[in-house]
C-alpha cells in the first residue's frame, strides 16, 4: 500500500473526495490471503490512528481494521475505547477481531470507561460472548444507571454461560423498573441456550421460575412456550 | 369514557369493573363499542401504532387505518414533521386529536395498550425496535428487507419465536395472485425438475458528494443514526439513505425481499439458504453513496439448484425458474411460461397448495386474531434477505464462499464471517 494513499486518509474529512479511501479498500481485497501484505496495510492503518488524522479518517481506518485487524491492532484500538469520539469506532473494529487479546483490552477498558463508552464496551463484550466478562458484568446489573444495567443484562444473555445464568437468576428476583424486563429476557435466553445444549432440566427450572404470576405477561408466555418446547411438563 | 379508553384491552378490563359498579350506576355503552352500525366490537379491535412514518410507513399506516378492526392510537418518528403529519392523518380518521406522538420508539412500545405495531424505519433501524416489540408481546408488521445483517436477522427470528408473536414481513407479492400461481406451478412440477433460477432486481443507486450541512429543523439526527456509526448530516435522511451501506444495501437488499423471496417460495427453500455464493458488484468509487449500482452473484443450493441474482440490466426484472420441461417467469403484472400451456394447468386436490392470501395487510390482522402464522413469517423473511446479504458479502470480499445455512456461518472465510454482523453505536444493542 502506497504511503501516499495513507497520507490522504490522514487529511480526509467528510464531504471530501473519498477516491483514495476506495483505492485502499480495493487494495485490501486484492491481498486477501497474503498475510505479509495484509500486515503491511494493517500497520499503515494503525499509523493513521496514531496520527492527528480527523475523526473521519480514523473512522475509516477502524472500518478497514474490522476486516483485516489482528492481535497487532488491539493495543492501539484499546487505547481509544475510553474516548468520547473514538470509543464507538474502536469497538467497530474490535468487535470483529477474533481472539482473546481483543477481549483483554475490552475488559481492561471496562473499569476505566464511563457513560456511553462504558455501555458500548459492555455491548461488545456481549456480542463477542466473552465468558471472562461474566463476573464484571454481573457487578453492573444493579448499577443505578439503568442504561448500563440493562446493557449488562443483555450482554449476560448473549454470553449465557453458567455464571451469567446464575447472575441473571439472582437479579430476576430483585431487579425493578425498566431493567427488569431486560433481565428476564436475558434469563430466558440462557434457558433457550441450555435447551439447545441438551440441559433441559436446568432450562425447565428457569422456565418454571419465569412462569410465576408476578412475571410480566410476555415473559410468562415465553416461559410457557419454553416448557412446551423443551418437552418438559409441570 | 373517552373513545381512547375504549381500546381492546382497556374495554375488557373496564367491563370487569363495570359489572360490579352497574348495580349502583347505570352505564351506557356506545353501540360502536359493541360493533353496531358496521363497526367492530371493542373486544375484537386491534390497537396499533406505527414506528417510522416516512413515505412507506405512512402508506402502511393508511392501509391499516382503512381496516375496520384497526384502531390507531400512536405514531413514532425521529422527524417531527413526519410524526405530526402522521398524527394528523390518524386524528382525521378517528375524529379526535388523541393520537399520541413519540420520538422514542421505546415509549410507544411501553404504552401498554397496543396489540401490534407497524415498523417502517430505514433498514439499520429494523432489528432493535422489532425485538423490543417482541419482548413486549406485540405483534409486528415490518417492512422488508427483514434486517440489515444476518446476525440481526437471526436475533429477530429468535425473539419472534421466543415470545410467540405474530410477524408479517412487508413482502406483499406473496399476497398477489400471479406470484402465488407461479410458485404453485413450479412446486407441483409443471416445468419438471428445477435446474436453475434467475432473479432480476432494479439497477442503480445514488450519485453525488453532498457537503456537511445543518440538520433540518425537526429532524433528530442522533436518533436517525441510532446504531449506525456517527457521521455528520449531509442531506441524506429520507429515501436516499438506501444507497449508503451503513443503512442499507441499495437496490439489491431493497428488492431481495420481493423477487428472491418469490424464488425461494417456488424452490421450496424458504427456510434454508444456499451453500455456495460468489459474485461481483460495481460500487461508486467516490461520493457519499457506496451501495452497489450493478451486481451479479450466483448461489448454489444443497440439492444442486443454482440461483443467479443480478440487476435488471443483466437479468430481466422478476423471477424465472428453469425446469427440465420448461420455464415459468413472473414479475409484477406478468406471468409467462414455456410451454404456454403450463399456465392452463389445474392444481389437483392432492397436490401442493401454497398458503393463500389475497390481501397482505388483512392477512396480518386475521393472523393476529387466529394466532396462525402469516403468509410472510419472520424465518422466511430472514432467509430471503439472507440471500441478498450473502451476495453482498461475496461481492465485498470477492471470494467464493461456502455457507452453512443451518449454523449460519461461512466454512472457509474469516473475512466473510466478520461481515455477518456489525458493532452498534452506543448505547444501542439488541
Amino acid at each position: 500500500m502506497e504511503q501516499q494513499l495513507l497520507d490522504k486518509v490522514k487529511t480526509y474529512d467528510w464531504g471530501q473526495s473519498r477516491a483514495a479511501l476506495t483505492e485502499i479498500t480495493e487494495g485490501i481485497k486484492k491481498v486477501h490471503g497474503n498475510k505479509t501484505e495484509t500486515a503491511k496495510i494493517e500497520k499503515g492503518l494503525l499509523g493513521v490512528l496514531g496520527s492527528d488524522a480527523k475523526r473521519a479518517g480514523k473512522q475509516f481506518a477502524c472500518r478497514q481494521l474490522s476486516l483485516i485487524g489482528t492481535d497487532a491492532s488491539v493495543a492501539t484500538l484499546g487505547k481509544m475505547l475510553t474516548g468520547e469520539e473514538t470509543s464507538d469506532m474502536a469497538r467497530y473494529a474490535l468487535e470483529r477481531i477474533p481472539g482473546s487479546a481483543a477481549d483483554g483490552v475490552l475488559l481492561a477498558a471496562l473499569s476505566k470507561a464511563s457513560g456511553k463508552a462504558k455501555v458500548g464496551i459492555v455491548n461488545t463484550l456481549g456480542q463477542r460472548k466473552c465468558k471472562r466478562a461474566s463476573a464484571p458484568l454481573t457487578g453492573l446489573l444493579g448499577n443505578s444507571d439503568e442504561t448500563l444495567a440493562a446493557a449488562a443484562a443483555a450482554a449476560l444473555g448473549e454470553i449465557a454461560d453458567t455464571a451469567a445464568s446464575a447472575a441473571l437468576g439472582k437479579a430476576a428476583g430483585t431487579t425493578k423498573g425498566k431493567v427488569r424486563l431486560r433481565v428476564l429476557d436475558a434469563y430466558l435466553k440462557c434457558a433457550d441456550v441450555m435447551v439447545k445444549s441438551g440441559k433441559k432440566t436446568q432450562a425447565r427450572a428457569i422456565y418454571l421460575q419465569l412462569q410465576k404470576k408476578d412475571m410480566p405477561k410476555p415473559i410468562r408466555t415465553a416461559a410457557l412456550r419454553g416448557v412446551i418446547g423443551s418437552g418438559s411438563r409441570r | 369514557m373517552s373513545r381512547k379508553k375504549l381500546d381492546r384491552r382497556g374495554f375488557l378490563k373496564s367491563a370487569t369493573s363495570m359489572a360490579a359498579g352497574a348495580v349502583v350506576f347505570p352505564y351506557i355503552v356506545p353501540s360502536s363499542a359493541l360493533g353496531g352500525a358496521g363497526g367492530v366490537a371493542a373486544s375484537n379491535r386491534i390497537v396499533m401504532g406505527s414506528i417510522g412514518v416516512g413515505g412507506m410507513g405512512t402508506g402502511d399506516m393508511r392501509g391499516f387505518l382503512g381496516k375496520k378492526e384497526v384502531q390507531y392510537v400512536a405514531v413514532c418518528d425521529v422527524d417531527k414533521g413526519k410524526r405530526d403529519g402522521a398524527k394528523g392523518i390518524v386524528d382525521k380518521k378517528n375524529g379526535n386529536s388523541d393520537c399520541a406522538t413519540y420520538l422514542d420508539f421505546r415509549e410507544l412500545i411501553g404504552r401498554g395498550d397496543l396489540d401490534a405495531v407497524a415498523l417502517a424505519t430505514p433498514d439499520h433501524w429494523h432489528s432493535i425496535p422489532a425485538i423490543a416489540a417482541a419482548r413486549a408481546g406485540l405483534d409486528v408488521h415490518a417492512q422488508k428487507p427483514f434486517a440489515r445483517t444476518i446476525r440481526e436477522g437471526r436475533a429477530m427470528c429468535n425473539a419472534v419465536k421466543r415470545y410467540g408473536i405474530i410477524w408479517q414481513t412487508g413482502s406483499q407479492q406473496r399476497s398477489e395472485g400471479n406470484f402465488h400461481r407461479a410458485c404453485e406451478l413450479v412446486r407441483n412440477g409443471r416445468i419438471g425438475k428445477i435446474q436453475r433460477v434467475e432473479v432480476g432486481l432494479p439497477t442503480g443507486g445514488g450519485s453525488g458528494n453532498n457537503p456537511v450541512q445543518d440538520v433540518p429543523p425537526g429532524l433528530d439526527w442522533d436518533w436517525w443514526l441510532g446504531p449506525a456509526p456517527w457521521v455528520p448530516y449531509r442531506g441524506v435522511s429520507h429515501w436516499n439513505w438506501r444507497w449508503i451501506m451503513d443503512y442499507s444495501g441499495g437496490q439489491l437488499t431493497d428488492w431481495a425481499g420481493h423477487h428472491i423471496d418469490i424464488a425461494h417460495w417456488g424452490m421450496d427453500t424458504e427456510r434454508t439458504g444456499p451453500v455456495e455464493i460468489e459474485g461481483k458488484g460495481v460500487y461508486p468509487k467516490d461520493g457519499i453513496y457506496d451501495a452497489p449500482t450493478e451486481y451479479k452473484f450466483t448461489c448454489k443450493y444443497a440439492n444442486g439448484m443454482v440461483m443467479t441474482v443480478a440487476n435488471n440490466k443483466q437479468i430481466p426484472q422478476g423471477t424465472k425458474w428453469y425446469g427440465d420441461k420448461g420455464w415459468v417467469y413472473v414479475k409484477r403484472g406478468k406471468l409467462e411460461s414455456n410451454p404456454a400451456s403450463v399456465l392452463n394447468e389445474v392444481i389437483g386436490p392432492d397436490e401442493v397448495h401454497l398458503y393463500k392470501s389475497r390481501n397482505h395487510r388483512q392477512n396480518f390482522l386475521d393472523c393476529i386474531k387466529s394466532r396462525k402464522e402469516t403468509i410472510a413469517p419472520a424465518e422466511i423473511g430472514h432467509r430471503s434477505i439472507s440471500v441478498g446479504l450473502l451476495g453482498e458479502i461475496a461481492m465485498l470480499t470477492e471470494q467464493k464462499l461456502k455457507w452453512d445455512p443451518d449454523k449460519e456461518v461461512f466454512h472457509d472465510s474469516d473475512a466473510a464471517n466478520r461481515l455477518l454482523g456489525r458493532s452498534m453505536r452506543a448505547p444501542w444493542h439488541l
